[in-house]
């Protein structure tokens, strides 16, 4: 579904993605685990076509997203770290727009904008001006817009962040379901999440993929739970910043 | 496609929810009305103050030149300083917020999205202009204004706007700060008006560079209701290429980091806030006034440099380009644009060099004559002009500016013309070499030692100004010699070397011709008069053969005859119906103390060439003359006309005797006499009126001696009739090309109407339904 190969990011001398490969499969839920910095919204930037590599490359159900990228991005829906909201449109607006820009025909636009309000919780919002939302309301908008054009692929960067416990359930809730019958990656730097959430953990540190495994696999295999084998990279990589290692519970 | 027009109803629908689209439409208006305003105002006093004057000068003025066509060149100005509200948001704003983000990684090409967004703003201009007809149209219902340069002017200023929005949507692309992207636009707008200063008013290729690089220059032909190419062109060429380059700078910040995210750099900072102040100066200064060219050129210039910290202080691209990273993709860009640019640049000095214009106004009046673009495609030799109007851009003084726009589309067909206006206050040193006073001739056409003056810029005397300094044949005025002629080299009282002198102070050569010695026995070619100054001994055959020839093939001679000679010209000037009497004119009339009875005294002239001008106490003398016939029934296609007369107490002595002059019936002509006579012929055959022969005979050769010749208008005479036979009839006249007067008188109640109704109504509309859509979208 996608596949990964040598990717390299570099801006002047950083190495913001130093050769990362991997390849993840229709129906897996992903999440993509490291401290800040680690160069995981620069990976998802990647994937999604926003960014050029600076070497290798992304292929997005066999297509490259640097050559192909308007077939690829079809397949993709993308919640940015922080989520690409117009303030002064009102929230249908908005998801109709977006629904145009991905080419969902006319006649389904309707439709499709009800499902995703309905899906994402945002009925009583849908003829609000989206610059008086609340953050968490916001952050709703932005996974309705992810998803509007019912897409294969949902990459979502640090979806729960900033938010209250109680919202950061519900949104959690919602990827699972999600991922039920599409493959999710989904970016955080919280461990119980990641848990929780999906089946699979790639850990990033400093732009190098250092960890990649089936969660189920740690638990069993290895007797480990995320948070050892977490803590034990992030300290034993030298140079490494553990303190923001965040262990928080929700 | 459809992507395109997604991203345009939302750019669209944004405008207008929010206030960017009533802000720029009411600004705009608001300041054209102002203008407008302003304008007819002035119109109207201009009038006032004509019909105070003179009434039929009213016909000078027209609502077109006067009033539109400078408000028109107005309105692109004003555009210029409020177009970045259109524009400063459109990726700026993007980028800030995050939502490129999404843009980018939806299926929408670059292309779609630029386009897209460039059309919105353009719509947003299109209403605003819609808006302003209101304009032309009180001008039209109150006042009889043609109408087609409206449209032209409008067609200009939609032109101009696409230019404006492109640069203002690239610095929108390349900054992601509203603020310094809006500052960059007007900054850049601003250098694009202000280069157009650089044009001094001539034909050196500063001035050629500055006049098509102007931003606003390329609207003049617009406005006054011609579309040409070149112009077209030009704001195509500046719209698509700023276009292309938000590609490239959209493009170069996906690959590269982009410029850095904040206005780092204090200096930086404030050299971009310090460029625009000094800018706005230099424009001010050199609205106000064109004396202060120093002042002007330091402030634009610490202006410019202040832009240029700016760039660098802030770009950290710039240096990005040159270091590892994105060196590739960079030159890569760099390369491109620089390909495109120079496309850019072809096209439009092709299509400056092959103009292609279409006059909309009703009389054609920036459309050269036929004739004109005939002389100007066979010009072969370097004409230079050189005239004297003050550089003041004000519409009631802009005879230098047409005379600029005429020379302008004469280059257009020929690379042979250069020329220089010059501000007398500037140069007077100038103005002083070519002896330019307040009320003379202030345009100088120069060609190959050759000079016409002419006053006013109008097509007819610049194409007749150009023929005479650029025909062909020389200007010598040939004397004859070997019959006993007054020799123009002799400075005694017989001799003619004042007669000399004065011809040659009108830029004439004088030479003297041996007709019988010629090759061919030809009248040579320099010759372009001949004068034969009191011939005593008859013209030999060939002599005879050589004159005729030269008259039949247009040429021009003067016959000064004295009485009791017999030079053999009978034959010729019968040919013009010209019979020389043997007499001497005797005329008690009008007599001088102290003359003698055969010193003729005259008053009288004939209407002629010539003789224009000469009246009251214009008296010219001829010591002994005689008399001219004119027949009854001139030849054919011969015009003549008697240029002296004497006076009814007059008559031709046929008989000298010792008792002095008596007059004899029957045998005595009775006055009055003509002593003097001009004539014209066609020849046979002969194409336009081209080759005409002029001859103008005098009873006399005296009067041009060195002795009479100062004798009041003696020496005018003379100088008159060489004037005349030296000039060509090949000289062109054309219907004048001008407006018809058109005037607008308005009552106060009209003008009030007009006031409140621009300045006070529709921009309240435009605020209005800006509030109507916020307190409709508010609070929810």
């Amino acid at each position: 579904m996608i596949e990964v190969k040598d990717l390299v990011k570099t801006f002047g001398d950083v190495r913001a993605v130093d050769n990362i490969s991997f390849s993840i499969e229709p129906g897996e839920i992903v999440a993509f685990l490291g401290p800040n910095g680690a160069g995981k919204t620069t990976t998802m930037r990647m994937m999604t076509g926003f960014l050029p590599p600076s070497s290798g490359y992304v292929r997005v159900d066999g297509h490259d997203v640097m050559k192909d990228p308007i077939a690829a991005r079809k397949k993709v829906g993308y919640l940015p770290e922080i989520p690409p909201l117009y303030d002064n449109m009102k929230v249908k607006e908005y998801l109709v727009y977006v629904a145009r820009l991905h080419g969902v025909k006319r006649l389904d636009i309707k439709k499709v904008v009800e499902r995703e309000l309905d899906r994402c919780g945002l009925g009583k919002q849908a003829d609000r001006i989206i610059g008086n939302l609340s953050k968490g309301q916001r952050q709703r908008v932005g996974l309705a817009q992810a998803l509007v054009h019912d897409p294969e692929i949902l990459i979502l960067d640090e979806p729960t962040i900033g938010l209250d416990p109680l919202q950061i359930r519900e949104i959690r809730e919602l990827v699972k379901n999600l991922g039920k019958n599409r493959t999710v990656i989904l970016s955080t730097h919280i461990l119980p999440e990641a848990q929780q959430v999906c089946g699979r953990v790639l850990i990033i540190s400093q732009g190098r993929l250092v960890l990649d495994s089936k969660i189920g696999t740690l638990l069993e295999e290895e007797g480990k739970t995320l948070e050892d084998v977490y803590s034990q990279i992030m300290l034993s990589d030298t140079g490494a910043v553990a303190a923001d290692l965040e262990v928080e519970h929700a | 496609m459809r992507n395109l027009w997604t991203v345009f109803r939302k750019e669209l629908a944004e405008f207008f929810h929010r206030p960017h689209a009533y802000v720029f439409i009411g600004v705009y208006f608001f300041l054209c009305a102002f203008f407008f305003n302003q304008a007819l105002q002035r119109f109207s006093e201009g009038m006032l103050n004509l019909i105070r004057q003179n009434p039929r000068l009213l016909d000078m003025i027209n609502l077109n030149d006067h009033l539109f066509q400078p408000f028109s060149y107005t309105m692109g100005v004003v555009l210029l300083f409020v177009v970045v509200v259109l524009t400063m948001g459109s990726f700026a704003e993007e980028r800030a917020k995050g939502t490129y983000e999404l843009l980018m990684t939806a299926p929408v090409r670059l292309v779609q999205l630029i386009f897209g967004k460039f059309l919105a703003s353009f719509f947003v201009f299109l209403v605003a202009l819609a808006l302003t007809w209101i304009f032309p149209i009180f001008l039209w219902k109150y006042g009889n204004m043609e109408m087609a340069p409206v449209w032209t002017a409008y067609l200009g200023l939609v032109l101009a706007g696409a230019a404006f929005i492109a640069i203002g949507i690239f610095w929108s692309a390349v900054f992601e700060s509203q603020v310094v992207a809006a500052l960059m636009t007007f900054g850049n707008l601003l250098l694009f008006w202000l280069v157009g200063m650089a044009d001094s008013g001539d034909s050196s290729f500063v001035s050629e560079i500055a006049r098509n690089l102007s931003a606003v220059m390329h609207l003049i032909g617009f406005t006054k209701g011609t579309i040409e190419l070149k112009d077209v062109v030009f704001y195509l060429t500046v719209a698509g290429f700023f276009l292309f380059l938000t590609h490239k700078a959209l493009d170069w910040h996906r690959w590269g980091q982009g410029p850095s995210r904040k206005v780092t750099s204090f200096y930086g900072k404030f050299a971009g806030v310090a460029a625009l102040p000094f800018l706005v100066a230099a424009a001010a200064i050199r609205y106000i006034s064109s004396e202060l060219q120093v002042v002007f050129w330091s402030v634009l210039i610490i202006g410019i440099l202040a832009l240029l910290i700016f760039i660098i202080f802030e770009l950290s691209w710039v240096k990005e380009l040159f270091s590892r990273k994105s060196t590739l993709y960079g030159a890569n860009t760099v390369i491109y644009s620089l390909i495109v640019t120079v496309i850019a640049v072809i096209i439009n000095v092709v299509v400056l060099w092959k103009p292609v214009k279409a006059d909309l106004t009703a009389d054609k009046l920036f459309t050269l004559n036929e004739k004109t673009t005939n002389l100007l495609k066979g010009l072969d030799k370097e004409v230079k002009i050189t005239a004297f109007f003050q550089k003041q851009v004000i519409p009631e003084e802009k005879a230098g500016e047409d005379l600029k726009d005429l020379i302008e589309r004469y280059r257009e067909y020929t690379d042979k013309i250069d020329y220089d206006i010059v501000d007398p206050n500037e140069n007077p040193a100038l103005a002083k070499k070519y002896n330019i006073t307040a009320r003379g001739e202030r345009i100088i056409i120069e060609s190959g030692g050759n000079q016409a003056r002419i006053s006013r810029p109008t097509e007819e005397a610049l194409t007749n100004g150009l023929l005479k300094v650029t025909r062909k044949g020389g200007r010598s005025i040939c004397f004859t010699t070997g019959h006993g002629e007054s020799d123009p080299d002799a400075v005694e009282a017989t001799g003619y070397s004042e007669a000399k002198k004065l011809m040659e102070s009108d830029r004439y050569k004088v030479e003297k011709l041996d007709l019988l010695h010629q090759e061919k026995q030809k009248v040579p070619d320099r010759c372009s008069v001949i004068v034969a100054a009191g011939p005593r001994y008859p013209f030999q055959k060939p002599e005879i053969k050589a004159l005729r020839s030269f008259l039949h093939s247009g040429g021009r001679a003067m016959f000064l005859l004295e009485p009791d000679t017999k030079p053999g010209l009978d034959g010729i000037l019968e040919e013009y119906g010209i019979r020389v009497m043997d007499d001497h004119v005797v005329d008690v009339g009008v007599r001088l103390q102290d003359a003698s009875p055969y010193t003729v005294t005259a008053q009288r002239y004939g209407k002629h060439e010539i003789t224009k001008g000469l009246g009251g106490f214009a008296f010219s003398k001829f010591p002994m003359a005689r008399s001219l016939e004119k027949d009854q029934k001139p030849p054919a296609m011969t015009t003549v006309v008697p240029l002296v007369q004497t006076t009814a107490r007059s008559f031709g002595e046929t008989k000298l005797t010792q008792e002095g002059p008596k007059f004899d019936p029957g045998e005595d002509r009775r006055g009055p006499l003509s002593i003097a006579m001009a004539a014209e012929k066609k020849s046979p055959g002969s194409d336009n009126g081209k080759k005409t022969s002029r001859v103008v005979v005098f009873g006399d050769a005296d009067f041009a001696s060195n002795a009479q010749l100062h004798f009041l208008v003696n020496g005018t005479l003379f100088e008159n009739s060489i004037n005349w036979l030296s000039e060509q009839t090949d000289l062109i006249s054309f219907p004048a090309k001008r407006r018809k007067g058109s005037t607008l008188f308005l009552t106060q109640n009209q003008k009030n109407l007009i006031l409140v109704s621009t300045v006070l109504l529709v921009p309240l509309a435009v605020i209005l339904a800006g509030l109507f859509m916020r307190m409709a979208r508010r609070g929810r």
